[in-house]
């Protein structure tokens, strides 16, 4: 038999999304963020990112894509699905992750919104 | 029975279906959509997107899955509507390049350091080649561009490609182009309505945008064509064959600008009638994207060429360009077809500068819409042999625009030619 496998599909969603555990555990998302700080022997990868001045951060399980090239202060995509910690919080176990130093924040967040708000007319 | 009149009620009958310039059009949609489009009942494998048959379709997206069987592989791609997998072919020219021997390519690396005004040709290929290569071989993360068309197999909808490549967006500006780009597509094309029984069919989608005073009058053209082809009940019949059933209609034609029309008085009036013919079938032939494109290398070789040669030559030349590259979406070896037909518009005048110029703007048209590249190495090979120039720089350009993706890389470029 032969099976499709898929992965679901990963939604952008902005990194001050994830505080409040409102997505679902096991959804997939795509996001972006800083890398500020990466633990290699946890596996552990911590990106940052402001928005209306408060600092968000968002865990990153990397085990999946290592070995990778971490360039501490760049600019990174992620794709993955989220989970819930034991601390409480919300984790990211990575599927893509992608170094995008360079990019247009802001342009990307506007094509963002357009993109949600066209589907939420279209709806 | 029933089925089938539901049918007639929601799909216009197939027999139209040509008329929606979306149907013979690579379709951008969201994979969201392709997953959601309903299959036609009349013929399958035509999709319907609210009234738009569609069978080929053009997405990007980041490759989350990956399978390699013996003749293809299978990529998940997910643009964040939706995952959609996508088979794509390995090419024959792929193998070969792995059954090679090593030391044949130390032995054409040497060549390369040789010296710089020396060209090889087969070293240059073989790069092309190997470029090519690079670009199809993909790893979960890289980002993929994918046309062709759609297909239900075991109740999984996937596409067939009939082109695909790895697209290099370091900082993502592919991508968020792509995001930006797609509503407004939606908006302009597939949200409007199909409506062939109207008099103008499928034509506001297209001309709405470029030329608004165009549109009366290709309904009036379409309209004229129709009558014929009931009438006499032709089958098949090419551009040139029903044109003159136009001509009544070139009088009425609003002109561009000013300068143009006063241009347009020297020109005789057969060259009019083809520029104009021509304009017809195209404006019914395309989308907005491709409009724009066409519109926009209509001006750059204006420009370039109005200086060198006369008017109505340009003209001709830009409308064959024009027409060529409509073909061209249908097949992508057309392009030396392309620099063949300039090629022989020809007869009076000095026109080495200009000819070199349209092969330039066609070469880089080829690379944008993706043509295999050495095609478009041999067309400027071609174009240098004839033109007498000196031309190892173009070469290297040449050979440069493979990584063009855009109208902004392509015009720095035109610009660089001009040096």
């Amino acid at each position: 038999m032969y099976v499709r496998m898929l992965p679901a599909t990963a939604v952008y969603h902005f990194p001050w999304e994830f505080q409040s555990r409102a997505i679902a555990e096991g959804t997939s998302v795509r996001t972006f963020g800083r890398l500020t700080c990466y633990l290699p022997e946890e596996s552990k990868a911590f990106l940052t990112s402001h928005h209306v001045s408060v600092k968000y951060q968002v865990s990153v399980q990397t085990s999946y894509v290592e070995p990778f090239n971490p360039i501490l202060g760049a600019l990174y995509i992620v794709l993955g699905e989220t989970e819930n910690t034991e601390e409480g919080g919300v984790m990211l176990r990575a599927r893509v992750m992608n170094c995008v130093d360079g990019v247009d924040l802001a342009l990307l967040q506007k094509a963002i919104n357009d993109q949600r708000s066209f589907f939420q007319k279209s709806a | 029975m029933e089925t089938e009149q539901v049918a007639s009620e929601d799909e216009p009958p197939s027999m139209l279906w040509g008329l929606d310039p979306v149907f013979s059009a690579f379709a951008r949609l969201y994979i969201k959509d392709i997953l959601l489009m309903r299959e036609s009942h009349q013929v399958p494998g035509i999709y319907f997107y609210k009234t738009h048959p569609i069978f080929q379709v053009d997405i990007l997206g980041i490759v989350v899955f990956k399978r390699e069987r013996e003749d293809f592989y299978s990529y998940g791609v997910d643009d964040g509507t939706g995952v959609i997998n996508c088979l794509c072919w390995k090419s024959d020219k792929w193998k070969e390049q792995d059954e090679q021997p090593k030391g044949g390519r130390v032995a054409s690396s040497s060549s390369v350091a040789g010296p710089s005004g020396g060209f090889n040709i087969e070293e240059q290929l073989r790069r092309l080649q190997e470029a090519q290569r690079e670009i199809s071989a993909l790893d979960i993360g890289d980002l993929l561009r994918v046309r062709g068309s759609v297909k239900t197999s075991r109740g999984q909808r996937e596409i067939m490609s009939s082109t695909f490549y790895k697209v290099s967006d370091p900082v993502m500006a592919v991508q968020i182009s792509w995001m930006q780009e797609l509503p407004v597509l939606y908006r302009r094309c597939y949200h409007k309505p199909f409506n062939p029984a109207s008099g103008e069919p499928g034509t506001s989608s297209t001309t709405a945008a470029g030329q608004p005073s165009f549109s009366p009058l290709l309904g009036r053209a379409t309209q004229t064509l129709r009558d014929f082809l009931r009438e006499k009940e032709v089958r098949r019949f090419r551009p040139y064959d029903v044109e003159h059933l136009l001509h009544p209609l070139v009088a009425q034609l609003p002109l561009h600008t000013e300068g143009e029309q006063s241009e347009m008085q020297q020109a005789s009036t057969v060259l009019l009638l083809r520029k104009h013919t021509n304009h017809i079938f195209s404006c019914y032939h395309i989308l907005t994207y491709t409009l724009n494109l066409c519109n926009y290398l209509l001006t750059k070789v204006a420009f370039h060429c109005a200086p060198h040669s006369s008017v109505p030559m340009v003209n001709l030349v830009t409308c064959k360009i024009c027409t060529m590259l409509f073909s061209l979406r249908e097949n992508e070896k057309l392009c030396n077809h392309i620099f063949y037909k300039i090629w022989h518009i020809d007869t009076q005048g000095p026109l080495d500068r200009m000819k070199s110029i349209c092969a330039c703007v066609c070469v880089c048209v080829c690379v944008c819409v993706r043509v295999r590249a050495h095609w478009c190495l041999y067309t400027v090979l071609a174009v240098l042999a004839l033109s007498k120039r000196k031309g190892t720089c173009w070469l290297g350009l040449s050979l440069k625009l493979q990584s063009i993706q855009s109208t902004h890389h392509l015009e720095t470029t035109l610009e660089k030619v001009q040096i």
